[in-house]
């Protein structure tokens, strides 16, 4: 018997319609532990080099770690493919119920491989996968979508994971929307999901996860939890929602406004949690076996959309759909976030896709006629709706709009590149990066492209302090690439176990370490942990320059280069040189030699050649 | 958190299906409601158990004796609130015991015990 683990994961052949159960060997299981690990294990052992990500070659990997599923506070899922929208390597995690079926189920990871001839929908029902027609479920929603696979399946207690328009039509930022509606949503991977023909995956398990010192699992899960309710960031979550970052994000000048021209938004107090509580929420969500409940559900109260039942909207869409476009009505971005989560689209792409089209319609580089008649402005939500269900199903110009920021810039040229607010090719977070040099090179290095989870150095740049050692504010060059590292090693091994960061704000190491310990029996130290994150970040890295990564793309678009005008970090701008500057240490500080290529090194120092040779699938 | 408590504490390893407690969920999440066994002063489970198998012990809960259970599924079957489930493993009915684990596990304070001689004294008239 497995513990933790269910010891098994299952193949899915989508071209002939078959699925195989492989084995997932404990040794693998101890290097890779989970989630980002055993997602860029299986990626690395079945995509080719070259790869098109939206080409029957690509494998789309639901992972979890092997804590998910238990009552450990705050794990996760998590969707692993090679990115249309980047060219890299992605891992985009979700919350809800989903994976914990997925064990449940019975399986560690569900590889989805190959291209269906038809439109389908998949079913698991303890180990037994079915294959169903999906031709009348086509075109729907994500919402729709679930109603009418449970009605097919004759029982609505599955577990439903799909795509709605926007990933049908493969486009590059259309996410995989998981089993309550929460969002894998960086990166592509809901297009990867429609270029395979696959509308949904249902699964339905009646296995338990089983620990193996019960008794050391639930003091540790005690102490986790205690630790939860002692920390101030994770109680700020669990009665504000993540909006409760919207004060000091604006106040330094991380905050993207209007196309990121500026970084502090005039009309932030309108956005503040107060008005979501005071015209939208109702009352607090939890995802499976999280003591945080940092979402809420809610309804309109106000206004033309006045009714409408939703969620919470987040805080980077916030940023990149509220004051990224100066919506500042909060009844209105809760209607325009449940659009895009309908449509299945990834909300902080949508949001530097859409400000891009309106600053390039403002400088008369996109003509109304070229816009199907249509005049978008910062503010105008109808616009920017219409705008929206174009680039869903690639009508007119939202063809072009549908394979993100950076793509169309190019397509329109006229130097809109220089407005164009992505890094590797993924739109940029509400984050920066001006006003932090640490933050831009996570951004420069992370790898899957410039996301503000592969590392966070924005926190201990503003505390002042990274690991009890002081640390000089984000105006500062030196110091970065050791903090960068060490976050992304971190979370690296963290993603691994396929946590959510919103637990990390409150769980300990040491914690984490002995929830694993009491689940699998895998016994890890702090350095251990750090190493098997660095030894994932590199494994990743060796992917991305397969799939023909160079350095050349980590870049800041020139939007980044004027100088931040408000806020505590005003003023600060990526100056030529800096971006350089900033590798040259991270690439010596990795072990990585000038290009950003592992040395040989670095390579058997962490044990890559034998973790390569072992393989899962055979 | 409280199923996964449930289903660990009764020794069936994590898992919400497992658990002797339900959550209904309507309006897209907007309500979230558990559902317990309410120790019922009528209690149908009891009346429809073929075998005598389930009666109300000195503290008014309702329990189900494992050793004459024959795992027909007729309590299920009559418990309105659908909380007798059954243990496929054994071939057994079963049902919540009031051990409180639950409650124990409920970050929020929704869930709570209560005493249940109101319930035994009904019964008894």
């Amino acid at each position: 018997m497995s513990f933790g683990y269910m010891g098994k994961i299952l193949v899915v052949d989508l071209t002939r319609q078959r699925s195989q159960c492989h084995d997932l060997p404990g040794d693998i299981a101890a290097q890779v532990l989970g989630g980002k690990g055993l997602g860029a294990k299986l990626l690395a052992e079945l995509v080719p080099t070259g790869a098109n990500p939206l080409g029957a070659e690509n494998a789309l990997v639901y992972a979890t770690g092997p804590l998910t599923g238990t009552n450990a506070p705050s794990m996760r899922g998590c969707v692993v493919t090679l990115s249309p929208l980047t060219g890299m390597f992605n891992d985009s995690y979700f919350g809800g119920h989903f994976s914990q079926e997925l064990k449940y189920v019975g399986y560690d990871a569900l590889v989805i491989t190959g291209r269906a001839p038809e439109p389908v929908f998949l079913s698991i029902n303890d180990g037994e996968a079915g294959f169903h027609p999906a031709g009348e479920i086509w075109g729907k929603d994500t919402y729709e979508t679930y109603d009418l696979v449970r009605s097919r399946l004759n029982d609505s207690s599955y577990r439903i994971s799909c795509i709605g328009p926007a990933g049908e039509h493969m486009v590059k930022f259309a996410l995989v929307d998981c089993d309550p509606h929460r969002q894998a949503g960086r990166c592509g991977a809901g297009a990867v999901m429609g270029s395979k023909n696959l509308k949904a995956v249902a699964v339905r398990g009646s296995h338990p996860v089983r620990v193996k010192d019960p008794e050391a699992f639930k003091i540790a899960q005690a102490r986790a939890c205690a630790e939860l309710r002692a920390s101030q960031a994770t109680q700020d979550l669990a009665e504000f929602s993540t909006v409760s970052v919207m004060p000091f994000s604006n106040e330094y000048g991380f905050f993207p406004v209007r196309n990121f021209t500026g970084g502090q938004y005039e009309r932030a107090a309108e956005l503040f949690a107060d008005q979501h509580h005071r015209d939208v929420w109702m009352r607090h969500w939890a995802c499976a076996g999280c003591p945080i409940h940092c979402g809420k559900m809610g309804m309109i109260r106000k206004g033309k959309y006045r009714g409408t039942i939703c969620d919470n909207v987040e805080y980077e869409t916030v940023g990149l759909l509220g004051g990224n476009l100066d919506i500042s009505d909060v009844s209105a971005l809760s209607y325009f976030n449940q659009v895009a989560d309908r449509l299945g689209l990834d909300t902080i792409s949508l949001g530097a896709v859409l400000s891009f089209v309106v600053e390039a319609y403002n400088r008369g580089m996109l003509s109304s006629t070229a816009l199907e008649g249509l005049r978008p402005a910062f503010g105008a939500l109808d616009s920017l709706l219409a705008l929206t269900q174009l680039i869903a199903r690639r009508q007119g110009i939202g063809h072009v709009l549908a394979d993100g920021v950076r793509s169309a810039a190019e397509h329109i040229g006229q130097g809109s590149s220089e407005f164009a607010a992505h890094i590797q090719g993924l739109e940029t977070p509400a984050w920066g990066p001006r006003g932090s040099y640490g933050m831009g090179l996570a951004y420069l290095t992370g790898d899957r492209g410039g996301c503000h989870q592969r590392g966070f150095p924005i926190g201990y740049e503003t505390a002042g302090q990274w690991e009890g050692r002081q640390l000089a504010d984000g105006h500062h060059l030196e110091d970065r690439a050791q903090v960068t590292i060490w976050e992304q090693n971190y979370l690296a091994a963290l993603y691994s176990l396929t946590i959510c960061e919103f637990g990390r704000s409150g769980i300990s190491t040491s914690t984490y370490l002995d929830l694993l310990l009491a689940a699998t029996g895998i016994r890890l130290t702090d350095a251990e942990f750090f190493r098997a994150g660095e030894r994932i970040w590199n494994a990743i890295r060796m992917f991305n320059l397969e799939q023909g990564w160079s350095q050349d793309r980590a870049a800041m678009p020139d939007r980044f280069r004027e100088p931040l005008p408000q806020g505590i970090m005003k003023g600060h701008r990526f100056r030529p040189g800096d971006e350089g500057q900033l590798l040259r240490e991270y690439n010596q500080a990795r072990g990585w030699d000038e290009t950003g290529r592992p040395t040989e090194e670095t390579i058997r120092r962490l044990g890559l050649p034998d973790l390569q040779a072992r393989r899962i699938l055979r | 958190m409280c199923q996964l408590a449930c289903s660990s504490t009764k020794g069936y390893g994590y898992n919400p299906r497992l658990a002797l407690l339900r959550i209904e969920v309507e309006r897209e999440g907007l309500v979230a409601r558990p559902i317990t066994c309410v120790q019922c002063a009528n209690p149908f489970c009891a009346r429809a158990c073929p075998t005598g198998a389930i009666a109300r012990n000195q503290e008014g809960v309702v329990v189900i004796e494992a050793g004459r259970c024959s795992g027909c599924g007729l309590c299920a079957d009559g418990c309105f609130q659908r909380v007798i489930f059954m243990d496929g493993a054994a071939g057994k009915a079963v049902k919540c015991d009031l051990c409180g684990a639950c409650v124990e596990a409920c970050p929020t304070g929704a869930l709570g015990l209560a005493s249940c001689s109101a319930r035994a004294k009904e019964a008894e008239q």
